[in-house]
């Protein structure tokens, strides 16, 4: 028998992550969740996930930015692929490398003051996000892709589905 | 020990040298100031000259001569106002005239120094300006902080208003596909949350009304003879049957007529935001203690519950606006996260104060007081 996929939620709204489990479950695939960072931590150790899916705010106001790039900089947990949960608007473009066009943007009156900015070329599917955290300072990190809320089965299960195979 | 950036503008070397050498070792120091101020002193001896100084090195006080060659005081402080550099100005003049001193002041002079001066005279002048720069300045300070504090707080509250309605958005759209069965019944859970998170949301927004009207309506305060032994009953028979679904029994302690001038409607939104949460946030069968009493210069209000308690580190947090302390154990329970900090704010427009001890697993104690 084929062993399912595993897929970890890390969200501080229990009825959002109900809703993603409802559809993903129905969907074949095994879900955990998680509250906060910590927690995400302790599950990305002990369930291994096939992909997470990211919640930004929590307790804090970037807590799921940090988890992303604590993911990212991990030896242990580099390899597994995460998407962002936001309802901020995505910046897209078909041609420059999001983060070029990341510079770009950060140069824009219109767009320099913006806490978060989200990027996605829509050719190569590459995405990253671009945030100024409470200390002023400008961090850059790639994604592999946006969970747009609410939560809407017709997008999440083929955006979940290109990242695992 | 902060330098200020003085220009001296005159076309009478002897004026220039003889403030340069009064201000040498002179300071400016009030108790309200985080620090001491010396001057740099920069001269110019035209009109012409100081315009090029203030481009190019920026200054914060100018002392300027109204009768100079070429461009005159009055131009060089309209050239300073148009280009609303911050930038505090005193006229000296010899030829102080109540005219000039009124141009001046129009133009934004900060004030007026005939001439001649003595040493001390200088002296005190320059203790006037660097107070008001100060003062000025720490102002446009506060402002700014305030307007980050406001964007900071609209930024939170927008999220916490999208939450409830991703969730409810998110279960409509399973019921909708029917992604977990066709009864009724399999979307049960969903249809319960949905409610509950509308009913946050109506909390929310009804806190909110509270946190402007108290930041807005103060002119509406009804200072008045109020019984808080009164009040606590009214507020015990509002939370009644959610201690009842919940299984929690209320006692009330203390002296009936414990009257306290204040406005009414404040002291029910305290004593029923903590009431309400001692309900909530309590076992299954759990108890809470109001006592309230009268002491020597202050009344005590204590709401002592038997519930899931607060750790250490998220005490500190609690009174802040939007914080909610999130956990397995308060994961299904909702609140808008401003009933204590609204709590808060409303004890301190009567100068009191608002403690917290708590225990994890074994309950929490608010203790509220008021002087009298």
């Amino acid at each position: 028998m084929e062993t399912k996929k595993r897929i970890l939620i890390v969200d501080d709204d229990i009825d959002v992550i109900t809703v993603i489990k409802t559809i993903l479950t129905k969907a074949g695939y095994e879900v955990f969740s998680a509250m906060s960072k910590e927690e995400g931590i302790e599950m990305l150790r002990s369930v291994k996930p096939n992909l997470a899916i990211l919640d930004v705010m929590m307790t804090t106001q970037f807590e799921g930015f940090e988890l992303a790039q604590e993911i990212l900089h991990s030896p242990e947990f580099k390899d597994i692929p995460f998407l962002i949960q936001s309802s901020i608007e995505i910046l897209v473009t078909s041609k420059a490398s999001v983060q070029q066009m990341a510079r770009e943007y950060r140069e824009n009156p219109d767009f320099k003051d913006l806490q978060v900015l989200l990027f996605k070329n829509i050719t190569d599917g590459t995405a990253g996000i671009d945030y100024k955290s409470e200390n002023g300072k400008s961090y850059w990190f790639p994604v592999k892709g946006f969970i747009r809320k609410p939560v809407d089965a017709q997008k999440l299960l083929p955006e979940i589905e290109k990242h695992i195979r | 020990m902060s330098k200020l950036k003085l220009l001296i503008v005159d076309d009478e070397q002897g004026i220039r040298f003889g403030i340069k050498r009064v201000l040498m070792n002179f300071s400016v120091s009030y108790p309200f100031m985080d620090d001491d101020f010396t001057f740099d002193v920069l001269e110019a001896e035209t009109g012409e000259k100081a315009l090029e100084i203030i481009e190019s090195e920026g200054v914060d006080i100018v002392l300027l001569d109204n009768k100079l060659p070429g461009m005159d005081g009055i131009e060089v402080l309209n050239y300073i106002k148009s280009k609303n550099y911050d930038i505090s100005v005193s006229m000296i003049t010899s030829y102080a005239s109540l005219e000039l001193a009124v141009k001046a002041t129009n133009f934004g002079a900060y004030s007026f120094i005939p001439k001649p001066f003595t040493p001390q005279e200088i002296k005190t002048a320059l203790e006037g300006i660097t107070k008001n720069l100060y003062l000025k300045r720490m102002t446009k300070k506060m402002n700014e902080e305030s307007k980050q504090v406001r964007f900071q707080f609209l930024s939170v509250l927008s999220h916490e208003l999208k939450s409830p309605i991703n969730a409810i958005e998110g279960y409509l759209k399973i019921i909708q596909e029917k992604q977990a069965g066709e009864q009724v019944d399999d979307y049960m859970l969903m249809i319960n949350r949905s409610i509950e998170r509308l009913k946050g949301m109506r909390t929310l927004i009804l806190d909110l009304l509270d946190l402007t009207k108290m930041e807005t309506d103060n002119k509406q305060r009804k200072l008045v003879n109020v019984d808080l032994h009164e009040i606590a009953k009214i507020v015990i028979d509002t939370v009644e049957p959610l201690a009842i679904q919940r299984n929690v029994k209320i006692y009330l302690d203390g002296e009936e007529n414990t009257f306290i001038n204040a406005d009414r409607n404040e002291m029910e939104i305290i004593f029923n935001n903590l009431v309400s949460n001692a309900v909530k946030y309590n076992r299954e069968g759990g108890k809470v203690f109001i006592t309230i009493d009268k002491q020597k210069g202050l009344i005590k209000i204590t709401v002592e519950d038997t519930g899931i308690g607060i750790r250490k580190e998220d005490q500190v947090l609690l009174f802040q606006d939007f914080v909610r302390i999130k956990n397995a154990k308060t994961m299904n329970t909702t609140g808008s996260g401003l009933g204590l900090s609204i709590t808060k704010k409303m004890v301190e427009l009567y100068n009191g104060t608002i403690e917290l001890e708590s225990t994890p697993d074994v309950g929490s104690k608010f203790i509220v007081k008021i002087p009298i």
